[in-house]
């Protein structure tokens, strides 16, 4: 018989207790798959869009929420006439409801006609937006949100009031955007009353290298900050240090961190409980093995281990749900794309390992309590 | 010095497996004097049972013997060598000592086969002989024929067979056994010290036991009566020719003087091996 074998038997013997141990880290570890995985998600598909086309730097108002501050659309021109820029994206992003998707807010980017962003996504169905498009009310609505909210090729939505027909379906390399919908920039500036402003602009460079990427972060911050009266207002970013940087993600991780540390005291102090119990019924018991010969090590490691056997049981299960409340997520149109790039090895993985330590920071007192039992004292006990 | 009563001096061309010398306990919280200055020599083979009231210092003893506790003064002697040099006792009762107890307590989740085998976590035999060895014991003590069955579909007597077996464990030196049949009918209790009285003559194991029955207690060949935690008598029980001659420590009272203690022989074991095993 192995240790591990006893380890495992003795976890088993009182299953109620176990199951309810199981059950309460099981909740801590769902919390923490679903909430640390979304937030992850989403700075991934953040990420990912950016990554995934080659952009150099993200330049934004210094102002930390992007989705109200707002620059002049100049400055994305101004930005394009450097050298060694081989493109740029003006967007202006905003939050809207779209009435007929119920209340939920849906991310509306308006694009420039004819910018390059627009080849960068697939037409699943209908037609592409472009300058022939100018000053008509049509949009393009992103693959997932379309199959969410059954939105098909020359269906009506209302934004801000206003009929929009949608001109086709498309699909993006990037998860965060086959959630949104796209317009063109200048229908967006009226829609969302911002004319000749846009919240930021994406920047390609020829030279990707470090040095060349901060010497034009550094330009655009200064010289065409000062060109646009915006003196120390804007912010030339690396995508990862601008995706890092949002206040939104920083506030939607530190709020899945709150709510997972407290569900992992909460699960903590319930394995605590259980390893007192089970140390303090099994005292006799703990007294006649050490008066075998059991070195205190082995009592400690036996409690220790029971832990972490309940630990992974725990683990199992509450990544199993984690997932699972995370593929429902996925059915909230904003968070399809940060679901999507959730799930993945990485927060699997980081389940199990909380769980672990869970275990054995909740089983460390109780088996440092176990170990110290004298024999003698141990058999005594009533 | 104190009188302890009645103190074996026998077989000193033997070298003693067990001694205690002059040893004492005595309990912070309250001040008891549990042990009083208690002698004795256990030899290879033999089979001893100390009896005594309740509060006789007996378990007490037995502990001290078991190196489950320290004395507060004298020392242990394990086959020659000074227990209270030892620094890891735990592996020391591992190899060395088998226990028996009053309640079993047997693991319930583990079969009788597995039950055996948890002391050789801390023995030296390989993991894929253990069972063997297991299965090997519980035939021994008569239960070959139950050794997958679990604790609670034995009956109390059978569990304490298996608690036998898995004291036999790591082939100790010797058996020391606290009321063994303290929670056993007498027919489950006669049958356990047939057992005792099996491994004792079939396979020469020393063990000392305490009971509090008089009827099985005398089933030993050498008797220990304890009173306040001194001993007052050691003896050989009735019917069984003495091959170690009992020597009343009288003279020791009388005159003041104790007898003078022979050289310990050399030990024939190997010194304490204290491996580390993981």
């Amino acid at each position: 018989m192995r240790f591990s074998t006893f380890v495992f038997r003795n976890v088993f013997r009182r299953p109620i207790r176990t199951t309810l141990t199981i059950t309460g880290m099981a909740v801590a570890v769902t919390s923490v798959v679903t909430l640390v995985g979304l937030s992850d998600g989403v700075t991934r598909t953040m990420l990912q869009q950016y990554n995934q086309r080659g952009v150099a730097l993200m330049v934004t108002r210094k102002e930390v929420l992007v989705a109200t501050a707002t620059m002049p659309e100049k400055v994305a021109h101004d930005i394009a006439a450097l050298d060694g820029v081989v493109g740029t994206c003006p967007g202006l992003l905003s939050l809207n409801p779209i009435d007929e998707f119920g209340s939920d807010p849906m991310v509306v980017q308006g694009w420039q006609a004819g910018n390059y962003m627009f080849n960068e996504i697939k037409l699943v169905s209908g037609e592409i937006l472009s300058e022939k498009n100018q000053g008509q009310r049509v949009v393009i609505v992103g693959k997932e949100l379309a199959r969410l909210k059954s939105v098909k090729v020359d269906d009506e939505i209302t934004i801000s009031d206003e009929k929009y027909k949608v001109a086709g379906i498309y699909e993006s390399v990037a998860d965060i955007e086959n959630g949104m919908v796209i317009m063109l920039l200048d229908q967006a500036q009226k829609a969302f009353g911002k004319k000749g402003e846009i919240t930021g602009c994406t920047v390609r460079l020829k030279d990707n290298s470090l040095e060349n990427v901060q010497a034009t972060a550094a330009i655009i911050e200064t010289q065409i900050a000062e060109q646009n009266h915006l003196k120390s207002k804007l912010k030339a970013r690396p995508p990862d240090q601008f995706v890092q940087s949002n206040s939104q993600i920083k506030m939607f991780k530190g709020f899945a961190w709150a709510v997972s540390l407290i569900t992992l005291i909460v699960g903590g102090i319930g394995v605590l409980n259980t390893m007192f119990m089970s140390v303090f019924e099994r005292t006799r018991e703990i007294g006649i093995l050490r008066a075998i010969g059991w070195r205190p090590s082995r009592v400690m490691r036996m409690i220790l281990l029971e832990s972490v056997a309940l630990s992974i049981g725990a683990g199992i299960i509450g990544t199993l749900i984690g997932l699972g409340v995370i593929t429902l997520a996925g059915f909230v149109p904003m968070l399809s794309g940060a679901a999507h790039a959730a799930i993945n090895g990485q927060i699997v993985l980081k389940g199990f390992a909380i769980a672990i330590v869970v275990g054995v920071f909740g089983a460390a007192y109780p088996a440092y309590r176990g170990s110290r039992l004298l024999p003698t004292e141990a058999l005594r006990h009533e | 010095m104190s009188n302890n009563g009645h103190h074996f001096r026998g077989r000193e061309s033997e070298s003693p497996i067990l001694s205690a010398e002059h040893v004492s306990k005595i309990y912070t919280d309250g001040q008891v004097h549990a042990l009083v200055d208690v002698s004795l020599d256990i030899y290879h083979g033999e089979y001893v049972s100390i009896m005594g009231h309740s509060g006789s210092g007996k378990s007490t003893l037995l502990n001290m013997l078991g190196m489950l506790d320290r004395p507060t003064s004298g020392e242990i002697y394990l086959d020659g060598q000074p227990v209270s040099q030892v620094r890891n006792l735990d592996t020391l009762r591992a190899q060395k000592i088998g226990f028996v107890f009053q309640s079993f307590y047997l693991l319930p989740v583990l079969s009788a086969v597995e039950n055996v085998q948890v002391p050789m976590f801390e023995g030296t035999l390989p993991l894929a002989e253990r069972p063997r060895k297991a299965a090997e014991l519980l035939h021994l003590v008569n239960l070959g024929h139950r050794i997958n069955h679990q604790p609670q579909k034995l009956s109390v007597g059978e569990r304490q067979r298996v608690a036998i077996a898995r004291a036999l464990a790591n082939d100790p030196l010797l058996l020391l056994a606290d009321e063994p049949t303290g929670n056993l009918d007498s027919k489950s209790a006669d049958s356990v010290f047939d057992l005792f009285a099996q491994l004792h003559r079939e396979r020469g194991m020393t063990i000392v036991l305490i009971t509090h029955s008089e009827d099985l207690g005398v089933r030993a060949d050498r008797i220990i009566r304890m009173e306040d935690g001194r001993l007052i008598s050691d003896s050989r029980s009735p019917g069984r020719t003495a091959t170690a001659l009992p020597v009343a420590n009288v003279v020791e009272a009388e005159t003041g003087r104790g007898l003078s203690r022979p050289p310990r022989p050399k030990s024939i074991l190997p010194p304490f091996a204290v491996p580390d095993r993981g």
